[in-house]
């Protein structure tokens, strides 16, 4: 029997209560995440594309158990936490699923500081006395680029990559297995952007850490991400190898993610034509019958209107590489 | 260049003022407050009897001295009881959410039907009169008003990423209303409290004027104002002294109140 994998997260849905009126009726549901399947290997990197409203943190706040999901499978270490209780995650889990957010500045405690920040876990977790936590606090700062001298100051007193900085060293100081990083560099500068991702990089390849990093930016996940998810209306469109989907990506809405993504280009010769999609991502609450892409897409048929597609690998295809379109894109360069 | 804070540099040498008057009254007051001078009934200021003289021939500038004592401690011991009860009641209703919220805040919202003398009469009638028990009345009225902003600073900072990533983080829910919520919240509470002071003073005049608060013989600026009544057109200024004290007090309090907003530039929170 081979050891089970990191993490193994199959048919997870979450919807999310409407109610309304005095009496708090349920209206409807909000669709946000519907049976996405996946799994992730220690050491690697899962990249989470789509646009906002896809259900993207939806999707990373279920794994990390912020929220519990509606259904489905959620196993890590080979365990199912997806309706584990809190007590039980506070003693088998939190310590090992670590999270950072989108906005440093939210993300951390105006109050407190840097200190007691990223001493947090540790007090929370281990039996440590204050100089063996010291230590391993100015380790991890000294780790991600910190000063470990600013451990007196609070979080107003340092620019928004810094603060990332302080995040990422508060998720790694119990040295966690898996990472998830929702829009981790999407509040900061380019230049910033740059650093975290390579920071994120390092540490991934000296402590062995598993990502799953979630983006609106195609150029970042492709620069970091093993598999890319793409999500749409809170299912899975695509799912590939990074390069394989950069290269011969097979569904219309991975053509006209990728289509988006603005290029430089030095001679004179022009790119493919951008694909422009019309109208609005559908209403959560009542998400459009059969393919969930097919008010939008190019190329809709009436199979597309009426029946749902799987999410199934290419016959000519390896294994990594599976969508969910009835009409699969070919001869893509 | 930072703007003065008026509000708050009054507010506090006034209630600087009157505290230090009452610490005074601990050790010295220019006459005994239970000593009648017969002779000297109903008298204005003068240079022995400072602000005049009441029905029985007593000090009135002692008696407010010693007044000071019952208002700061009513007023203190009942803003105490509210901060706690009413932070406590607020903060897990917040927190909690669902049905725990529904409960105490149904509750509270019936307190908050009560005009708050009838609650504090109602109290009064069970407990009995006296210094403390008028306190507890007045705490007990606040706390609904206390609870209700807590709730709501607990509600604006609960969805804030700091807290979801304590959570992630494994630290329990108590810790996490304690440690990183409340502090956040403090500023709003610290306005409420000093709001709370100041009402309390006033339902503490208003009571022992009803005869129900602070009973003989320990002064209250109320009762003084209720034993002066039948006499003001002889001798105003036997009413005047506790009135103006009563006064003094809650302007005081209500100018820190506003002084504390302006200085912390919270929004928002009026009574």
């Amino acid at each position: 029997m081979s050891a089970p994998r990191l993490l193994e997260v199959s048919g997870l849905t979450k919807s999310f209560p409407v109610k309304t009126g005095l009496l708090q009726r349920t209206k409807g549901q909000v669709h946000a995440v519907t049976d996405v399947s996946f799994g992730l290997e220690r050491g690697r990197t899962i990249g989470i594309v789509g646009e906002s409203g896809s259900g993207k943190s939806t999707l990373a706040k279920c794994i990390v158990r912020l929220y519990p999901p509606t259904a489905g499978r959620i196993s890590f270490r080979g365990e199912d936490i997806a309706f584990m209780t809190e007590r039980r995650l506070r003693a088998d889990v939190r310590a090992r699923v670590q999270m950072i957010f989108q906005d440093p500045y939210s993300s951390l405690n105006p109050r407190h500081t840097l200190l007691s920040i990223v001493d947090e876990p540790l007090r929370v977790h281990h039996r440590l006395s204050a100089v063996e936590r010291g230590y391993r606090v100015d380790t991890v700062l000294e780790r991600v680029g910190l000063d470990p001298a600013f451990r007196r100051r609070r979080p107003h007193e340092f620019s928004g990559g810094q603060r990332q900085r302080i995040a990422i060293a508060r998720a790694l100081v119990l040295n966690p297995d898996l990472l998830v990083a929702d829009e981790p560099v999407s509040a900061l500068d380019v230049s910033i952007q740059a650093q975290i991702v390579t920071l994120m990089q390092d540490l991934q390849e000296e402590l062995g850490l598993a990502y799953i990093f979630i983006s609106h930016d195609l150029s970042v996940v492709r620069a970091i991400a093993d598999t890319v998810i793409v999500l749409y209306l809170g299912r899975i469109m695509e799912v590939a190898p990074a390069d394989r989907l950069f290269a011969c990506f097979a569904h219309p809405y991975t053509e006209a993610l990728l289509s988006a993504v603005p290029v430089v280009r030095t001679d004179d010769t022009k790119g493919p034509p951008r694909i422009i999609l019309s109208g609005d991502q559908p209403d959560a609450t009542d998400p459009p019958a059969g393919c969930v892409f097919h008010t939008r897409c190019p190329y809709a048929r009436d199979r597309c209107r009426n029946e749902v597609p799987a999410v199934r690998s290419l016959p000519d295809q390896d294994e990594g590489h599976r969508l969910a379109c009835h009409f699969p894109l070919t001869g893509q360069s | 260049m930072r703007r003065r804070n008026s509000n708050l540099v009054i507010g506090l040498s006034i209630v600087g003022l009157l505290a230090l008057m009452t610490l005074v009254s601990l050790v010295y007051t220019p006459h005994d407050i239970n000593e009648m001078h017969r002779e000297h009934r109903f008298e204005g200021p003068s240079a022995r009897f400072w602000l005049g003289t009441d029905n029985f021939g007593r000090d009135v500038f002692s008696r407010v001295m010693h007044g000071g004592r019952t208002a700061f401690f009513v007023g203190s011991t009942a803003v105490a009881i509210g901060l706690v009860a009413g932070t406590m009641i607020g903060g897990i209703a917040g927190y909690a959410g669902s049905w725990i919220d529904e409960v105490f805040m149904r509750v509270m919202d019936g307190l908050l039907a009560f005009p708050g003398l009838i609650m504090a009469l109602m109290v009064i009638a069970i407990a009995g009169p006296g210094t403390f028990n008028t306190a507890l009345a007045i705490g007990i009225m606040s706390v609904p008003t206390i609870s209700r902003i807590a709730r709501s600073g607990v509600l604006q900072f609960k969805s804030m990423d700091f807290v979801q990533a304590a959570r992630t983080i494994g630290v329990r829910p108590a810790a996490i209303l304690v440690r990183h919520i409340l502090p956040n919240v403090v500023s709003s509470l610290v306005i409420a409290g000093s709001v709370a002071f100041a009402a309390a003073i006033l339902s503490e005049a208003g009571l022992s004027y009803l005869g129900l608060g602070v009973q003989p013989p320990t002064p209250s600026w109320g009762r003084m104002l209720r034993e002066a009544q039948g006499h003001f057109l002889r001798s105003p200024w036997f009413t005047l002294a506790p009135g103006f004290a009563i006064t003094l007090m809650v302007l005081g309090f209500y100018m820190i109140s506003n002084g504390v907003r302006d200085a912390l530039d919270v929004r928002g929170h009026h009574l």
